[in-house]
This record gives structure tokens, C-alpha cells and sequence, in this order.
């Protein structure tokens, strides 16, 4: 009993961190058809951001959150310009697959001037706010976990409504939709693609923060949540932000019972060959369209 | 003109075929047959199905319904590659070849594939199968292109080099989507002469045009597709004179002489 | 027929005096090289150059985006370790085993790959080496080793050599299987399977449609590419007595990709030609490994941006420009031709 309950609560909690970082991925996948592999390092990168800020001035942790969104906006903007933005238009490359490789290539980077920056060690970052509440004698919940995911579903509601209420959201969601129609619209693509990546960089950067916390500030601490969002956007099939939703959950449920049942070292792996199996059945992931193709 | 008994079996024969995406019926309850030998226009207004029969006969796309044989057994089920295998090989409406590979080595794939083959010999060059792909590099005209790539051969040389592909598969039957679509008049005059001769080798066609020039002259007999459905079935030099497919695709006699009524 | 000549189908053409060089050139470079520092560099090149040319038959030519391949080649440096370790057969044998056992997953692991489009590939090969990684550090059985992995096999037995001369062979060996796969990959690219590959990568559908089964011929390209990987992991073993799971992961990948890319992916010589330019500039830089993998990433980004297909077709288009300029008066069409932009 006590165990199914930690897994219910590590579940919301996980599945609405994941859900933050993945859903960049899928928006910047939706709308520029990049696979962003630069995510994990958004994460690591909001970690650092706000490390720096609370250590070096004293602000509160709170504080340190919109820092850590700034910083990882400006340099998902910075990604699109190096990585994305000189591979469009190019004929005869395959734009997904160079697009790939030049994200990996930026993540690369990034990670190793933060290493050299700051070394290798892991840098401990205070929660949002100190203590929790015990559910049963053996279950406990922090405070910092609620507020977790209370931000981070904040945050996803937040986008919510930019997507279909603002004007640049609905550009976003047009140009996801359909890049010819809403080129023809007048609405300016290659802003919206801007905009898209910083955005998409700054969620991961929010998420980041409020790991750091939970795992540590370290220059590897991105590639866990890269491995995870991987799983939930190839799960929800690219691009369908309410599958993504979803599939973070599920992803976050099946991590949490992992973890918890048997062994967490087992959790990314289990996932894995969960992953395989829909694959097979489901090419396209689990909101994506059936292939039409007898090939 | 070949002389085609239709008491006999057909080559092809399709029984209500139907494809339909999400509510919309692309092809909605065909029935056509296709004979050894004959040359078979399909023609109609754009989105009339046309391209999506090719396909799904092909094995491109399934059909949501429908039987179609080839030489006597199914194939509705059957994949891509089996049906090129069986017999079949297509072109494409939009120039499709292997960009990266010269025009010999495009010719090669169709050689080299077109028969049923299995995966251990897949190591083997045969001289027969490139020779096969040079005589029909050469048998298009584009023998002295032979050493250029693909990707950046101008239209007309890509459609040839389509067919020559398709012609290396050593086909008993030839499906052409719209091969006249986008060449110059003195290019249409040119492919026609090529057509026939592909004719002359026993090839059975089936094509896809606009052109209705070309499509009059070529075909043995022809269908006229509109929104999925068959509009008419019958000989060129009746279309001409039914007032259905006047209205619907050829519109006002005399206005078109040449050329595509909405291209 | 004489109109259309053999080469116009654009084939790698052995061009024999370049070749003999570099062939003298390698074969002599431990004698030059009086460290042995140096000559280890190198032959941590050459089995690179293997696994390199092993990626770039599915990467490259097949244009399939595995990114597993990593997790591939150490499944085979473990699995001729191990049997090394527990059997004392003689080390070919070894190296062998290891090529099948890799040949193996690397066919398991192509059943779903060959099905999904490509990024969902990169997604999925990228996560399976992952998980290889992380289920070989969480291993507790003590088959593998855990994160320390395997070591105190026999190798190729030359323990009792003097040490310069044990290095030189260990080279040579290296050598002689860079040349093997060359051969190998020299004869599948002019095989009617790289025929077959190389259409299925420019245009699935129309070699489909040409007859040309999808499945069939990339789960063959992924078996032959998976031997040959597997083959250079158990050389990998063999050189240094020791598999780890620092085989494989990110820092790893980033740096053969990055030696595919600069080479030029789909060309014969560009995996050799990127996997020497970086290994030599890696070992300049090795005392500052945070500016290594920095540079490794810029030029990764560098070289995808400006020129994506590679130094080798870049280098290859303009002797091709320089030959068709020279024979310009016999031929009217002087337009850079395959023969000439594939090396």
C-alpha cells in the first residue's frame, strides 16, 4: 500500500517534469521538424544558472527560476542561429538528420565549457522550500515536489494558453499545422521558429531548476532527462503536444513503478524495451498515423 | 494497332477497387481490364483518382476494397517489390530517380532487382544484367548521358531514364503516370515514338495522360475517371463523342486541341 | 554497347598508385614512429577505421541513421573477451565469436530500425546504446564487470614479447583488418547490395518499385555492418586487454560521428581519411580534454554546416573539376560526373 502510494506521487511528480521538457521537444519538432538534441543540456544549463545566481548574490531560489528561463532562452535562440537556422532551405540534405547531428553537436559543446567552467563536481542546490508532510508513517511528500508539480503543470497551462490565445502562439501552433498555409497567412516562419526554440529552451531551463535540487548541479546532469524525453516523444509519436502529455505521464508512472518495485539502474532500460514493443507494433508512436506504405 | 480479343482472359483485372482517405474516396468502386498486349489510357480531371489507382495497383497504398489480378492471382496484398517481381513496374507523375547515381547505375536497379532474387546471391554481378541495362540506357537515348547523375538531369531525361528503369525489370506490364506532363511538343513527339516502340516489344501499357494528343494516338482503348468513379470505358474515337465526359473533362469541342484541359 | 563504358556507372575505381602509397605509408608508420605513444595512437585509429567503415556501410550508404552502433562494437570486444577469458581458444577465433555475437544484436536491433522512419531510427538506436551502457554499469552478476568491465585475458598472447616489437605487430594486425574491411566494403558497394542500398537510400519508393525489398537488403546491410563493428571491439580488447563500458557513450559517439562526417558519409576512403584528420588532431590536444571535445564539437558543427557531404567528395569534386578541365577538348560534356565525386 505504502508503495503504491510513493509511486502515485513520484508519478505526477516525474510525468510533469517530463512533460515540461519533452513538450519543448515536441513543439520544436512540431514546428521546425528539429529533434532537438541540445534539450538535456537546457536542463543542465537552467541548473547551473540558477546555481550561480543564489551562490553568487544570495537571491532567493525563486528568483533564480526566471533567471534560469532567461539564460536558457537566450541560448535556445543561440542554437537555432548556429545549428538550425544555416541548414534551412538547403537542397539535397536531409534536414532532419543534419539537424540532429548539429544539436548534438551544440549540446556537445555546451556541456564541456560548463565542465570547464566548473569542473566536474556535483554542486548541491537548496529546495524551493525546506520540510514535507507524512501521508502515512512511511510515505512523505516535500514540500519542494509539490511545488514541482504545481510549477511545472503551472507552467505547461501557461503555455497552453500562449499557444492559442497570443498571437505568436497561434503563429507557433499555425506553422506546426501547416508551414505553407501559414507562410502564405503573412505570418513570418523563420520568427516563429525563433521564438519556438527559446521557449522550448526555457521550459527545459524551469525544469532544470527544480531538479537541481533532487539530482544536483553537474554537467552531466542533462542526460537523464534527454534519455527520458526521447522515450516520451518517441512514445507519443513527434509533434502531437496532447500525446506528449500523456506519454509523460505514462513514461513517469512506468519509471516511478520501476524504480520503486525493483530497481531504479533497471528503470531507463524497462522503458526501453517498452518503447520497442509499441515501435513495432505502432511505427508511429502512440498518437501518430499508421504508415500507408506496403513496402 | 494491335488486335485485342476481349473474349479473352485479361492481363489485369480489376474488381471494384476502392481507397479511401479518412471520408474522402479517392477511387471509389473501379472496374476496369487490362489485355496482353494493348495500350490502356486512363484519363480524367485532376483528383479524380487517377495516381491513387496507379497506386494502389502498384502496391504503393492499400486498397480499402476491392479485388485485383494479375495474370490470373491476386495482388491487392502483395508488396512493392513482389508486384515489380510479378510483372509490373510503374513510373512516377513527379521525375523520380536515384539522385546520387548516374544514369547506368539508375538503369542497374531495375536490372539488377527486377527479378526474383535471393538475398545470398546479392553479392553476384552478373554481365547479363548490366548488359540488359545498357541496352535499355540505350534503347531510351540516353546513352551518351550514361556517366551523369541523376539528381540534376533536366525533366525529359529523368522520365526517360524512369523508363528505362522500369523497362530493365523485364516487365510484362508498364504502368506510366502522366509521362508527357511537362515536356515540350517536340519532346511529346519524341516519347510517343518511344512508346510505341516499347509497344512493338509486346509491353502492355497502361498510361496516365493529359495530353490527349498523345493519349488518342497511343491508347487501345481508354477510361475516363471523375471523383473516384469510371465516367466512361471505351474506344479513343468514342470519348470524343460522349457528351458526359465533353462536359466534365474535355470541356467545349475544339477548345483543346492540344495540350491539358487543367494542368 | 561499346557507347556505354563500365565506368559510367560511377563505381569506386581503384586508383593504384595513390593506393600504394598510402599502403606503403601505413605499413611502414610504426618504423618511422620511434614512440610508442605515437603508435598506439595509431592503432586506436585503425580500429576506429574499422568500426568506422562498419557505421558508414548502414549510416552512410544504406542512409539508415543507426546510432547504435557503438553498443554493437562493445557487445563484440566483450564477447571476445569473455570467450578469450573462459575458453583459451586462440584469439582469432575470439575475434570471430565476437563478430557473430555482434552480428546478432546488431540484426535484432535492425527488425524494428528498418520499419520506422528515420528520426524515429536515431531515436531508437541512440536509446538502445544507452541502455546497453547503463545495463552493463548497473550489472551486479559479474559477467561484465560492472562499470571496471572485463581484463586480465590473454589478448593476442604477446605478453612474453619486447615491448616495441609486440606494438609494432599489434599495428600490423590492426592494419591488415582496416584492409580486410576496405576489401569488403570495396566489393559490397559494386555489388548489386549496394546497388540495392544505395537506391533504397535516394528513393524508397521508386526501388521498391524496381523491385528492390526493403527489408530484406538493410537487415543484410545491418549484419554485415554489425560483424564488422563487433570485429573491431574485439580487436579493441585484444589491444588493450581491457573492454569497459567507456566504449560507448556520448563522448565516444560524438567523436567517430564527427570522424564520418568530416570524411564525408557514403564514400569508400572518407571513414579512413576523417577518422585520421581527428584522431591526429585529438591526440595534439590530449592535455586539454575539456577544449577537445569542445573543438571536436565545433568542428562537427562547422563541418556540417559548410560542407556537408565531407572532405573527401569536396576534395574528390574538385580533382574531378580539374580532370574534366584537362580532358575538355575530347568531350563536349565536361560536367562533373559521379565517376569522378566518388573516391
Amino acid at each position: 500500500m505504502n508503495a503504491i502510494l510513493q509511486t502515485l506521487v513520484s508519478t505526477i511528480v516525474q510525468g510533469s517534469i517530463l512533460a515540461l521538457i519533452s513538450i519543448g521537444m515536441t513543439l520544436v519538432y512540431g514546428t521546425l521538424r528539429v529533434l532537438n538534441m541540445a534539450q538535456g543540456v537546457m536542463v543542465m544549463v537552467g541548473g547551473f544558472a540558477a546555481y550561480t545566481v543564489v551562490d553568487r548574490t544570495g537571491v532567493s531560489p525563486w528568483i533564480s527560476i526566471a533567471v534560469a528561463a532567461a539564460v536558457t532562452f537566450l541560448l535556445g535562440v543561440l542554437t537555432y542561429y548556429m545549428a538550425v537556422k544555416p541548414l534551412l532551405g538547403r537542397p539535397g540534405v536531409d534536414f532532419e538528420m543534419t539537424a540532429f547531428i548539429t544539436t548534438f553537436a551544440v549540446a556537445t559543446i555546451v556541456q564541456n565549457i560548463i565542465l570547464m567552467i566548473y569542473g566536474p563536481r556535483q554542486k548541491p542546490f537548496d529546495p524551493l522550500w525546506p520540510g514535507g508532510i507524512n501521508i502515512t508513517s512511511e510515505v512523505s511528500i516535500t514540500y519542494h515536489s509539490m511545488i514541482m508539480a504545481v510549477l511545472a503543470v503551472g507552467a505547461l497551462v501557461a503555455l497552453g494558453l500562449f499557444l492559442s490565445r497570443s498571437r505568436y502562439g497561434l503563429a507557433i501552433t499555425a506553422v506546426a499545422q501547416n508551414l505553407d498555409a501559414a507562410r502564405l497567412m503573412g505570418i513570418p516562419a523563420r520568427r516563429v521558429y525563433v521564438v519556438t526554440m527559446g521557449i522550448a529552451a526555457a521550459l527545459a531551463g524551469i525544469a532544470g531548476v527544480l531538479l537541481a535540487p533532487l539530482y544536483f548541479v553537474y554537467p552531466n546532469a542533462g542526460d537523464l532527462p534527454l534519455l527520458q524525453a526521447l522515450i516520451v516523444v518517441i512514445f507519443a509519436g513527434l509533434g502531437s503536444v496532447k500525446g506528449t502529455i500523456y506519454a509523460s505521464y505514462i513514461i513517469g508512472f512506468l519509471s516511478s513503478a520501476v524504480a520503486i518495485f525493483w530497481s531504479s539502474a533497471f528503470a531507463l532500460p524497462v522503458l526501453y524495451i517498452v518503447i520497442l514493443v509499441v515501435l513495432v507494433v505502432r511505427p508511429n508512436g502512440i498518437a501518430g498515423k499508421p504508415q500507408e506504405a506496403r513496402l | 494497332m494491335v488486335q485485342v480479343s476481349t473474349t479473352s482472359t485479361p492481363l489485369l483485372r480489376a474488381r471494384g477497387v476502392v481507397k479511401r482517405y479518412g471520408g474522402l474516396a479517392a477511387v471509389d468502386g473501379v472496374d476496369f481490364d487490362v489485355f496482353e498486349g494493348e495500350t490502356f489510357g486512363i484519363a480524367g480531371p485532376n483528383g479524380a483518382g487517377k495516381t491513387t489507382l496507379f497506386d494502389v495497383v502498384t502496391g504503393i497504398t492499400s486498397a480499402t476494397d476491392g479485388v485485383i489480378e494479375f495474370a490470373g492471382e491476386p495482388i491487392q496484398d502483395a508488396t512493392v517489390h513482389d508486384i515489380c517481381h510479378r510483372g509490373i513496374s510503374r513510373t512516377f507523375q513527379l521525375p523520380s530517380v536515384f539522385d546520387s547515381q548516374t544514369a547506368l547505375a539508375n538503369v542497374l536497379v531495375g536490372a539488377q532487382f527486377g527479378q526474383p532474387r535471393s538475398w545470398f546471391t546479392a553479392g553476384r554481378t552478373d554481365a547479363d544484367m548490366l548488359d540488359r541495362a545498357k541496352r535499355e540506357l540505350i534503347f531510351v537515348g540516353l546513352a551518351k548521358k550514361a556517366s551523369a547523375l541523376g539528381g540534376p538531369l533536366p525533366v525529359y531525361d529523368k522520365k526517360r531514364l524512369m523508363i528505362a528503369s522500369a523497362l530493365a525489370t523485364q516487365p510484362r506490364m508498364l504502368f506510366l503516370d502522366e509521362p508527357f506532363g511537362g515536356l515540350s511538343p517536340s519532346e511529346v513527339d519524341e516519347l510517343m515514338v518511344l512508346l510505341s516502340k516499347v509497344k512493338e516489344r509486346g509491353i502492355t501499357i497502361v498510361l496516365i495522360e493529359h495530353v490527349m494528343r498523345a493519349l488518342m494516338a497511343l491508347s487501345d482503348r481508354v477510361l475516363i475517371m471523375n471523383q473516384g468513379k469510371t465516367l466512361f470505358q471505351g474506344s479513343p474515337a468514342d470519348v470524343l463523342r460522349d457528351e458526359e465526359v465533353v462536359r466534365v473533362y474535355l470541356g467545349r469541342r475544339g477548345d483543346r486541341e492540344e495540350g491539358a484541359p487543367d494542368a | 554497347m561499346k557507347s556505354v563504358p563500365l565506368r559510367a556507372l560511377g563505381w569506386p575505381q581503384i586508383k593504384p598508385i595513390p593506393l600504394a602509397i598510402a599502403g606503403v605509408l601505413a605499413a611502414i608508420l610504426p618504423m618511422i614512429l620511434n614512440s610508442s605513444y605515437w603508435v598506439g595512437v595509431c592503432t586506436l585509429a585503425l580500429i576506429w577505421m574499422v568500426l568506422n567503415q562498419s557505421w558508414n556501410l548502414v549510416l552512410g550508404y544504406s542512409g539508415i541513421w543507426n546510432f547504435g552502433q557503438l553498443a554493437i562494437y562493445a557487445i563484440g570486444g566483450y564477447a571476445a573477451a569473455l570467450v578469450s577469458l573462459h575458453t583459451g581458444l586462440p584469439w582469432p577465433i575470439a575475434l570471430v565469436v565476437g563478430g557473430f555475437a555482434a552480428t546478432l544484436v546488431s540484426l535484432v536491433l535492425a527488425i524494428p530500425s528498418v520499419r520506422l522512419r528515420g528520426i524515429y531510427v536515431s531515436l531508437l538506436t541512440f536509446g538502445f546504446s544507452e541502455v546497453v551502457r547503463l545495463l552493463v554499469i548497473a550489472d551486479k552478476t559479474g559477467i561484465t564487470g560492472g562499470t571496471f568491465g572485463l581484463s586480465g585475458f590473454d589478448g593476442y598472447g604477446l605478453q612474453s614479447m619486447e615491448p616495441q616489437a609486440r606494438y609494432r605487430l599489434i599495428y600490423w594486425i590492426a592494419l591488415a583488418f582496416v584492409i580486410i574491411t576496405l576489401v569488403a566494403m570495396y566489393f559490397i558497394v559494386r555489388s548489386p547490395l549496394g546497388t540495392g542500398l544505395m537506391a533504397l537510400r535516394d528513393n524508397p519508393s521508386l526501388a521498391a518499385a524496381r523491385g528492390v525489398s526493403p527489408i530484406k537488403y538493410q537487415l543484410l546491410s545491418f549484419g554485415i555492418s554489425g560483424f564488422f563493428a563487433g570485429i573491431a571491439g574485439g580487436l579493441y580488447a585484444f589491444t588493450y586487454g581491457v573492454v569497459s563500458p567507456s566504449l560507448m557513450g556520448l563522448g565516444q559517439m560524438t567523436l567517430l560521428v564527427t570522424m564520418m562526417v568530416v570524411g564525408g558519409l557514403g564514400t569508400l576512403t572518407g571513414p579512413l581519411i576523417g577518422t585520421a584528420i581527428i584522431t591526429l588532431v585529438q591526440a595534439e590536444l590530449q592535455n586539454w580534454p575539456e577544449i577537445r571535445l569542445i573543438l571536436l564539437g565545433l568542428v562537427l558543427l562547422a563541418i556540417v554546416v559548410l560542407m556537408p557531404r565531407g572532405v573527401v567528395p569536396l576534395l574528390a569534386g574538385r580533382m574531378g573539376r580539374l580532370n574534366s578541365w584537362m580532358s575538355a577538348g575530347e568531350s563536349k560534356e565536361s560536367k562533373p560526373t559521379a565517376t569522378s565525386t566518388k573516391t
